[in-house]
């Protein structure tokens, strides 16, 4: 009884953590059951991709009831983080989980550097809208005006995505890292999405959050079917992680976010450490 | 021929529909996860080092009438894992209506993906 309250009082952590950070909480759920609970990996990546998927529902829906999230944007880069996802599902039972711990160090590093860098980088400027500032005279426009691009599909109020190649490359290994170690992937889509396509950061922010919880579902479906997800652990963790990051959106005005960025960086670095040991055997 | 565009906007209603779809699928998820939860919990057994049931779609109505945790749990769980494709199918009939074939055979390339990851998780399984 106390174990199943206390999978679903250290989701709620993770919730709160990760609303108040921006993150899905995947990064925090894999440490917490792994190291924390005793879980082997593979079974924690199961138990996250469950939490990362209603995280993801939760808050979509509001990004996309105040128009934040860019639909079109978000549907052409699912193609390849879904398909990265059905990859990644598939070799994930191929690997050995100290591989997969090995890996999720790097992750945790890699997050930890990121998020002691924040504010820091700039992102290129936003490709201009298709016509906006054009080469073709306003008064006299073309009498058969081109189709438009993909490009131009899927722009946003003030942007146009740029560099749609690499950015398809980035969510394809954006889904690949997410099946393999149970994490949302937006570590990686919104640098991609805003640093490198010209997304403006917030449009960038919400977009990656629509994008998981197809992500997720991809992988999770390999994992359900394979016997990979425990729905005695799931479920404590995915409702505690709900509440939590309910919890978090309504705490996030009142807490100081640049103390708590601080400290999680201390944590995350540490739990990197343990991950290192844990894949040295 | 896609049909007219607009930046950033998706055809009228299709964006509230999903974000309707959402709430309702994850409310709807928790609360079955929930239950689930408060019935392992009220049975006193540990969630850890147990070997758990695996999914039985034929006596899932039967086993969640009998209120067994893991039948609530397994029930959530499918409710959760398909809020998302549920959101792409209906972006992807939201387009298709709106004549924007393009967009509408990226959300169908995604479902395909997904049926791929399904053969492949039975097949494998």
């Amino acid at each position: 009884m106390i174990v199943g309250l206390l999978l679903a009082a250290g989701g709620f952590g993770a919730g709160v953590f990760g609303s108040l950070l921006g993150l899905g909480g995947g990064i925090l759920i894999v440490p917490l059951l792994t190291v924390g609970f005793g879980l082997g990996f593979r079974e924690a990546v199961g138990v996250s991709l469950v939490c990362v998927i209603v995280t993801s529902s939760a808050a979509a829906g509001v990004f996309l009831e105040r128009h934040v999230a860019n639909l079109r944007l978000g549907m052409l880069l699912e193609v390849f983080t879904a398909s990265g996802a059905l990859l990644g599902g598939l070799v994930a039972f191929l690997l050995p989980e100290r591989v997969l711990a090995a890996l999720f160090a790097i992750l945790l590093a890699y997050t930890a550097i990121s998020m002691a860098r924040r504010g820091r980088a700039t992102a290129s400027p936003a490709a201009p809208l298709r016509g906006a500032g054009s080469s073709v005279p306003a008064d006299d426009p073309p009498d058969d005006p081109p189709a438009p691009t993909l490009a131009d599909v899927v722009a946003g109020p003030g942007y146009r995505p740029r560099h749609l190649v690499a950015g398809a490359g980035g969510s394809l290994g954006a889904g690949i890292l997410s099946a393999l170690l149970g994490v949302g992937g937006g570590i990686v889509k919104v640098p991609l999405m805003h640093l490198v396509m010209g997304v403006p950061l917030k449009v960038a922010t919400a977009t990656s959050n629509l994008m998981i919880g197809v992500t997720a579902a991809a992988s999770a479906v390999v994992y359900l079917l394979r016997g990979g997800i425990d729905p005695y652990v799931a479920g404590p963790t995915a409702v505690g992680v709900f509440v939590g990051a309910m919890a978090g959106s309504r705490l996030a005005a009142r807490i100081e976010v640049r103390v708590l960025r601080l400290l999680f960086v201390g944590v995350i670095a540490l739990t990197a450490a343990q991950m290192t040991l844990r894949a040295l055997g | 021929m896609s049909g007219p565009v607009s930046p950033g906007a998706a055809p009228a209603g299709v964006e509230a529909r999903i974000a309707r779809l959402l709430t309702l699928g994850t409310r709807v998820g928790i609360g079955l996860l929930a239950v689930g939860s408060l019935l392992l919990v009220a049975g006193g057994a540990s969630p850890l080092g147990r070997s758990w049931p695996r999914l039985d779609p034929a006596a899932l109505l039967a086993d969640l009438v009998a209120l067994r945790a893991a039948a609530w749990l397994w029930a959530g769980l499918i409710v959760m894992l398909s809020t998302p494709l549920l959101r792409v199918a209906t972006a992807t009939l939201g387009f298709a209506r709106a004549g924007e074939r393009r967009m509408a055979a990226l959300g169908a390339a995604v479902l395909l993906v997904v049926a791929l990851a399904v053969a492949a998780g039975m097949a494998a399984g």
